[in-house]
């Protein structure tokens, strides 16, 4: 995982957003998607920082999301408390979701609708969800939102 | 009592009811749009008005009083009926404790997306995101049960998908309530019987929970009658704006129908149909729409229209009426996130209406209101509701048969046809009573069930055959989920010496199977109970007044389970190929069975392939090897699932009917024994594999000559008839014969090839061809591919030569 | 009693080339239809080729061809060539039928089964309900049925036995007292062709003279005018002219005939035929009769009941 606050110091609120942001639309087109997580997560985060509307969906909100590449080399647990989000690269099992997926483009599959590829994510047992599914679904929500506003679509 | 002379009323025609006209175009020029209306109303009583230390049934009752109280009444169109499903046109409607939040991550896509988009507004977006959503994701009854078993392993099964679906995650419809009880009594009447109930009752702590049960039958009744009254106040605001005179006119008898039903016993037809009407919108609120099915209508309804009749109704506005009933049915349909439209969609809510057979004294009940809901039916060629005819060889009149196939020929599509004969022996063989066995309709797709008495959840499990399938060969190992041991471990298939012994290994797999998903369906409905209870069906079931007791608890008179099995007929062949062709003539071995379909029968193996395909010991044909498959797997299933007791005390039916998932779940199916190459759809229902039956009388011979008793949750035989060979009475013929052999169901889908391959090109073309799945009929543009595919591909039978027709 | 004689023919075993069930145009009702194998003329423009010779023949399906080869490898006198399209060399083929046990696919299938009576009789009361609820029953056909009386006769037994509505179709060339004593009281329905009135063209188009058939059509009409529908196919050039029809119907009319049947040419069987390696006659049309053609045809039958299944 890289560190964000050392990406963004020095740049305005705004630039930061427009480089975090670039970095995840980059990581989208990327073959393997192999930085799709820590972008997105990095781009997540500072958004919840600077961008008030965005924030709301986290106000109140308490859940922990362990995520999980297939072959052990990437551990994060995020963890979404009193409009705050928080990384760590670690494990644990007290969380309300677990993802485990085969490499970046895999979980970038099965989250995000305009890049998906439901049955290619199935056939080759891409992702393994365990735990409460409706916190995936609320995450879901929340990164779908990050692409389709930055690539101009949202509704 | 039949007293029309000309069965097919050819003088009704839409032309001459332009009402019905514009409202079926209405109807298909509408995109359906998400509601938030009841997650709105559900979300904001549990936030601020529920009371936790209630009993579940009496938090239940409160719940609905108030969804009912706050719905707003709806008269958005010309239609004779009041009442709407949701606030819209054609609403999709969400239940925030059930499956609401899988739409969640597409919130923002889904009026966009290319199969089936959902209308939704920036506003309810962010109505669902922030106030609506976010209060449910630890109340799901998916979520509850889960926790409550500590994530079992049955449960993280199903989330693997490709082995079964327990679909008490979605809802408990899949029923048919009790909607004589709304016309012949109505609910007022109801509703003192439960508040006699109740003050008979003493102190005791079991009386205490019938009290809240009756309590809640009340409160939730009551929340109906409120919701009758706003529309008859919102059909006088209308009718005091209205400058048109005959509109103003019909919006005042909509005012007077809605002060008189569903409070009160109904007086004419359209009161009746209404009545039923309302109480099915409060059934919508309760629970999602799957296959809450309607019943007997034109014995329901008898009565009413005979009267009406008598007073000077006539043919053409009586089928006018009935007209508008069946497009209300279709003003909702279900939630379908993504995955569930790629693999499983196409679906409509699968309203089974039934028509015709006999009565409860075993006379022929077929009468003019039949033949009215027919021409309906044939008029307005929709989705919703799904026709099941019911015919008693012998008992019926043949006029009658022809006049089904008449319409079949006419929408392509429906009704489907139900052997009466079968039926009634399929349920008194489950402990049903022969006066109410005779009183069966169908359920959803293909289910007999005694009509208003019974809670059957007759789709309350999926499995995918197949699943067991590739466990046996494999000792207990899925190729989907690759090295995970998921089933028990078996002999792996290579070691195997004998037919006897394979067959042993899928007995193992499948026994286990069942206990995973009959275990998972148990904790599902333990959930319901805690978190679900269901006044308002309760109030329309036979048998919850007399026990005091919620549907969900056992109230109905008579209580079962349905599990639906899928890719049977993909099973038998498979297994009868390893018995042919690996163990008696040893023509190869299962090691190179095993590497030939871990290949997809790719080159290397392409002679082993057409050896396969083309031996004729296939389910549907002659074969007794096939036929002896069949009746094993068909038996063990049964027994074993029969073995086994639901969480209402009742027992588990097994029926082959698939919707779209014979598509679905094999699109994530590899190469099976049978031939079958990977990700093709499997066959559907208790069809045979196409290709694979090219003899019409060997194939109805085949089916109707399986042990029905043994099919408790009925089945869909689907087949194809090329139009331009499908005449009467060859037609209706052939139906008589399989009836007379035994079959239990059949349904036909009357269309060439070439009309589907030109519809899937061009859909915009064909925005109301319907074609029957398996059991229910679909929008053909709204299927997926791989459903489109395999109803493209399905067997056609030319009925001049009696031969499947090929192609390709 | 004329000179003919199908002696030669007779002596071979019957074979079954097809069991058509769920048959709607081979009598009244849902029928199976029984075809035989072998018949004593040879019409030219037979529409089931596989029918005339008596012994079996390799058929080729070409959709269930995979083109493995292994009828190439297993031929013992190498008629199979794996060409496009497939080829059997038919002067060549001995009809051992090597190369059907070899097809993978049974895209070569050997035609012509001999079926105890037992076993034809049980594959034809599988659709007796069929038969039941249409007013259906078998029909046996050919080929010529006649060829093999004494097993026709035993299986016609068995069905009226079983109450079932029997049928057959024949060319009309046949002993007259054989038939009468082994055929005729087991059939409801004979179905009696009647190519041409000329002998001439009759012998020339058959290969045997019309004078026994017309003299069997007598007696039958004679002995039991109800149960005879005779059959005139519509052969373009052949049968289906003026001149020959107003004869056929000028004799049925003579015969005292009150109901007939027109069977209208249907050119499909040319590209089955080839596949059996029949040649085909260039003169045959390879088109349907127009509605107008149909009409002028009908209308020579006009004093007739014209029964179409």
């Amino acid at each position: 995982m890289f560190d964000i606050e050392r990406f963004i110091s020095g740049l305005s609120m705004d630039k930061a957003l427009e480089r975090l942001g670039e970095k995840f639309l980059k990581s989208l087109e990327d073959e393997t998607a192999e930085t799709f997580l820590e972008a997105l997560l990095a781009f997540m985060k500072i958004k919840f920082m600077f961008d008030p509307a965005y924030r709301k969906n986290i106000e109140g909100f308490r859940g922990r999301y362990q995520f999980r590449s297939r072959d052990g080399g990437v551990a994060v647990l995020v963890k979404f408390e009193d409009g705050d989000m928080k990384i760590r690269e670690q494990t644990s099992d007290d969380v309300n979701v677990t993802v485990s997926f085969k490499d970046g483009r895999a979980l970038m599959n099965f989250l995000l609708s305009a890049n998906r590829d439901i049955l290619r994510g199935l056939l080759n047992n891409e992702v393994v969800v365990a735990g409460n599914l409706n916190y995936m679904y609320k995450f879901g929500f929340m990164a779908n939102h990050l692409q389709l506003e930055l690539t101009g679509n949202l509704p | 009592m039949v007293t029309i002379d000309d069965l097919s009323l050819k003088d009704v025609t839409l032309d001459r009811l332009p009402r019905l006209k514009r409202l079926r175009e209405l109807h298909f020029a509408t995109r359906p749009e998400i509601c938030v209306e009841l997650p709105r109303n559900i979300t904001s009583y549990m936030k601020h008005l529920d009371n936790p230390a209630d009993s579940p049934e009496l938090r239940a009752g409160k719940l609905y009083k108030y969804v009912m109280e706050n719905k707003r009444p709806v008269i958005a169109d010309e239609n004779l009926l009041a009442g709407t499903t949701t606030a819209r046109t054609i609403g999709v409607v969400l239940y925030p404790d059930f499956m609401a939040l899988s739409i969640w991550p597409e919130l923002e896509t889904v009026s966009r997306r290319k199969k089936n988009p959902f209308g939704i507004t920036r506003e309810e977006i962010k109505e669902l995101n922030f106030d609506i959503f976010p209060y449910w994701p630890d109340h799901t009854v998916q979520e509850v049960a889960k926790r409550d078993n500590g994530n079992p392993l049955c449960q993280r099964i199903m989330e693997r998908i490709v082995f079964y679906i327990a679909t008490k995650v979605y809802c408990i419809s899949h029923t048919v309530p009790n909607y004589a009880m709304v016309v012949e009594r109505g609910l007022l009447d109801i509703l003192r019987e439960a508040r006699e109930r109740e003050l008979s009752l003493g102190g005791s702590k079991e009386a205490r929970a019938k009290k809240d049960f009756y309590q809640a039958v009340q409160l939730s009744l009551s929340g109906v009658i409120s919701y009758a009254a706003n529309l008859s106040r919102e059909a006088e605001r209308l009718a005091a704006k209205e400058v048109d005179t005959k509109r103003r006119q019909e919006l005042l008898e909509m005012a007077e129908v809605c002060k008189r039903v569903p409070a009160g016993r109904p007086r004419t037809f359209r009161e009746a149909l209404n009545a039923i009407w309302i109480c099915k919108i409060a059934l919508h609120q309760e629970n999602a729409n799957v296959a809450l099915s309607l019943g007997r209508l034109d014995q329901v309804l008898y009565p009413f229209y005979a009267e009406d009749i008598k007073r000077g109704l006539t043919l053409a506005e009586a089928v006018e009426l009935i007209g508008c009933f069946w497009l209300k049915i279709a003003d909702h349909v279900p939630l379908s996130p993504e995955t569930g439209e790629e693999l499983f969609g196409g679906s409509g809510s699968n309203q089974a209406v039934t028509l015709g057979g006999v009565d409860m004294q075993g006379e022929d009940a077929v009468n003019d209101l039949t033949y009215a809901m027919l021409k309906a039916t044939e008029l307005l060629r929709l989705r919703d509701p799904n026709v099941n005819a019911r015919y008693y060889p012998e008992v019926s009149k043949k006029e009658y048969l022809d006049r089904l196939c008449e319409v079949n020929i006419n929408t392509g599509a429906t009704p489907c046809f139900h052997n009466d004969a079968s039926a009634v022996e399929v349920l008194t063989g489950q402990g049903v009573s022969l006066e109410h066995a005779r009183d069966y309709s169908s359920v959803g797709c293909v289910e007999p069930s005694s009509s208003g008495r019974t809670y059957g959840h007759t789709g309350c499990i999926l499995m995918n055959l197949t699943s067991a399938l590739e466990m046996a060969l494999w000792g207990g190992k899925h190729r989907l989920t690759e090295d995970e041991q998921i089933g028990p471990k078996t002999k792996p298939a290579v070691a195997m010496t004998s037919f006897g012994e394979f067959k042993k290994a899928l007995e193992t797999q499948l026994g286990w199977l069942i206990d995973q998903v009959v275990t998972l369906n148990n904790n599902l409905g333990r959930a319901h109970q805690e978190i679900h209870p269901t006044p308002m069906l309760s109030a329309l079931m036979e048998g919850c007044m007399e026990k005091g007791k919620d549907v969900i608890y056992g109230g109905a008179t008579y209580n079962s389970s349905g599990a639906a099995m899928i890719g049977l007929a993909d099973v038998v062949d498979s297994v009868t190929a390893i018995q042919e062709f690996v163990f008696d003539k040893k023509k190869f071995t299962m090691a190179e069975m095993i590497s030939a379909i871990n290949a997809n029968w790719s080159v290397p193996y392409k002679k082993l392939q057409a050896m396969v395909k083309a031996s004729p010991e296939k389910f549907g044909t002659d074969s007794r090897m096939a036929r002896a498959n069949a009746d094993w797997l068909i038996g063990f299933l049964h027994d074993t699932f029969q073995s086994k007791e639901n969480y209402r005390g009742g027992k588990y039916t097994v029926g082959y009917w698939t919707m779209t998932n014979h598509a679905g779940f094999g699109a994530l199916t590899g190469a099976l024994p049978s031939g079958r190459m990977k990700n093709e759809p499997f066959a559907s229902g208790i069809t045979p594999v196409s290709g694979s039956a090219p003899v019409l009388t060997s194939c109805l011979n085949f089916v109707a000559r399986l042990d029905h008793t043994r099919i408790a949750d009925g089945h869909a035989l689907n087949l194809k008839y090329t139009p331009s060979t499908t005449t009467l009475p060859r037609f209706a013929n052939t139906i008589e014969a399989f009836f007379k052999m035994g079959g239990l169901q059949v349904q036909f889908n009357i269309i060439d090839r070439k009309t589907l391959e030109d519809a899937r090109k061009y859909p915009e073309k064909y925005p109301d061809l319907f074609v029957r799945v398996s059991g229910y009929t679909a929008y053909f543009k709204d299927l997926n591919p791989h459903m489109q595919q395999e109803i493209i591909t399905r067997a056609e039978y030319d009925l001049v030569t009696g031969e499947e027709q090929k192609y390709g | 009693m004329t000179s003919f004689s199908t002696a030669n023919l007779t002596t071979a075993r019957p074979l079954v080339f097809d069991i058509k069930r769920h048959a709607l145009e081979d009598g009244p009702g849902i029928r199976s239809t029984v075809f035989f194998k072998g018949c004593p003329l040879s019409c030219l423009w037979c529409q089931n080729p596989e029918s005339i010779d008596p012994g079996p023949e390799i058929g080729f399906y070409p959709r269930d061809c995979i083109k493995c080869g292994d009828c190439v490898q297993t031929c013992p006198v190498s008629a199979c060539a794996l060409e496009d399209p497939f080829l059997i060399d038919r002067e060549r083929c001995t009809r051992c039928g090597d190369c059907v046990e070899a097809c993978p696919g049974r895209a070569l299938r050997l035609i012509g089964r001999f079926y105890p009576v037992d076993e034809l009789v049980d594959i034809l009361l599988r659709d007796k309900i069929f038969y039941e609820v249409s007013g259906g029953g078998v029909t046996f056909s050919g080929g010529e049925p006649t060829l093999f009386m004494d097993y026709t006769s035993a299986v016609l037994k068995v069905l009226k036995d079983s109450g079932i509505h029997t049928a057959i179709q024949t060319n009309g060339f046949f002993a007259w007292e054989e038939f009468g004593e082994k055929i005729l009281p087991y059939v409801d329905l004979i179905m009696f062709d009647v190519k041409l009135a000329d002998a001439g063209k009759h012998r020339e188009y058959t290969g045997q003279s019309n004078k026994p058939i017309l003299t069997n059509l007598k007696n039958l009409l004679a002995e039991r005018a109800e149960a005879v529908l005779p059959r005139i196919p519509l052969i373009p050039e052949f049968t289906a002219t003026v001149e020959n029809l107003r004869s056929i119907s000028d004799l049925l009319k003579g015969l005292g005939v009150k109901k007939c049947s027109l069977l209208p040419y249907n050119p499909t069987w040319i590209s089955k035929a080839e596949n059996f390696g029949k040649n085909v006659d260039p003169r045959l049309s390879r088109h349907l009769l127009t509605p107008q053609e149909l009409k002028k045809y009908r209308d020579i039958f006009s004093w007739s009941e014209l029964v179409t299944f």
